[in-house]
């Protein structure tokens, strides 16, 4: 019954105080996602007072060999926190992308290539004076990271017949020009998609978006089959349809 | 059995108050707080929780109102402005006190304070953060970088 220290350097992707005082946190590393807990967390000026949610840290913490109880924490350091996450016009997204990433690494170890995603992700939210653009683009590259983005059947270039607009036929995985089974995207949305989802990165964080509405009915139509519902994408879609009844 | 006894006595004779939220003996018009003539009735404290109240109170520092939240906002908990007294805060704010927005100082909290702070404003209603700074009797050393950062931002002149 031995206990084994370890340290750990990863993302506050969940975060939940406990009456007692206690918070429970999920970290993001590079080698998959754990829970552990910190013994009275709550406590301000501590240093398990900074296992705030989306922080960077490197946790040193214990557990027993052959025991799937949830690890001790019991040191933390900050590498790094971005206030602006707080901010009302990017604490929505930041809780979808940390979401997103917690229900990805539900059943598979995609610790590593999520773990860059997310932090890249958080730090464009922070940066970005678009940050629904980012939320989006994150939220798709994300998937991909996952295996789960829809595959492209038409190449930036290509010639699509004048007035047809895109497919996204969200059970086969597949953004598909002209008529088809599956949510229907005008031109414009339709390409933006494919940048999003398959683009380079600094291309499609200049892209503007026109519609937004139809891009978020595309990603949560995906998303709820693909990954299954979020609750912070959920808020956001009652948040665009309370602005746009 | 006694704890699970009081836990169901506490349930039988505890409600929230109908005005800020805190909690009160059933069947009570108001709680304490509110029914105190001699608190400051143009300023309203908002915290998350009722213990958050009773901190506050400890402190002898505040003579005003307060307004329970009963949460923060946490979208992927499902907790949104619905979720929390929002509503009710900005109903009872119609009228016009002055706020102090005294949520917890967690990414969650702060969102909260961020969020009120802008519909606040946009009602035209004076609202005021509690300030960020190091705890008392202890070492800038031993200080987190984050309360060390934000106690040299908003610092004060002496």
């Amino acid at each position: 019954m031995s206990r084994r220290y370890s340290v750990s350097h990863g993302i506050v992707i969940r975060r939940r105080p406990l009456p007692s005082g206690d918070v429970v946190v999920t970290i993001l590393s590079e080698s998959g996602k754990w829970a552990g807990v910190a013994r009275k967390g709550k406590l301000p000026g501590g240093n398990l007072g900074r296992l705030s949610l989306f922080h960077d840290v490197t946790v040193q913490y214990y557990r027993r060999r052959d025991d799937d109880s949830l690890a001790l924490l019991t040191q933390v350091r900050l590498n790094g926190a971005l206030p602006r996450l707080s901010a009302p016009d990017v604490y929505p997204y930041a809780n979808l992308l940390a979401e997103l990433t917690d229900a990805l690494t539900v059943d598979t170890d995609l610790g590593e290539p999520l773990y860059h995603y997310l932090a890249s992700g958080l730090r464009g939210l922070a940066a970005h004076h678009d940050p629904e653009l980012v939320s989006l683009l994150y939220a798709w590259r994300l998937l991909g990271q996952a295996g789960l983005a829809p595959q492209s059947a038409s190449a930036a270039g290509d010639d699509i017949q004048p007035g047809s607009g895109y497919t996204l036929d969200v059970s086969a995985g597949l953004l598909h020009p002209g008529p088809g089974a599956g949510l229907p995207l005008d031109l414009e949305t339709g390409e933006e998609l494919r940048e999003l989802v398959h683009g380079s990165m600094h291309g499609a964080l200049g892209l503007p978006l026109a519609r937004r509405d139809q891009h978020w009915r595309a990603l949560a139509r995906y998303l709820s089959y693909h990954v299954g519902e979020l609750r912070s994408l959920q808020a956001l879609l009652q948040e665009e349809g309370d602005m746009n009844p | 059995m006694a704890l699970s006894q009081a836990i169901a006595e506490a349930k039988a004779t505890l409600e929230r108050c109908p005005v800020c939220f805190n909690v009160m003996t059933r069947g009570e018009e108001k709680c304490a707080v509110c029914l105190d003539p001699n608190r400051d009735q143009q300023l309203v404290c908002v915290v998350e929780q009722p213990a958050d109240l009773l901190a506050i109170e400890r402190s002898g520092e505040y003579e005003g109102l307060y307004h329970v939240l009963h949460g923060a906002l946490s979208p992927m908990n499902g907790v949104g402005p619905d979720q929390l007294t929002i509503r009710q805060l900005l109903e009872r704010l119609a009228s016009g006190p002055e706020v102090i927005l005294a949520t917890s100082t967690t990414v969650e909290g702060e969102a909260t304070a961020m969020y009120l702070a802008r519909t606040l404003g946009e009602q035209g209603v004076k609202a005021s953060r509690i300030a960020y700074g190091l705890p008392v009797g202890g070492d800038l050393e031993y200080a987190d970088e984050v309360t060390l950062g934000r106690a040299i931002v908003h610092r004060r002149p002496v």
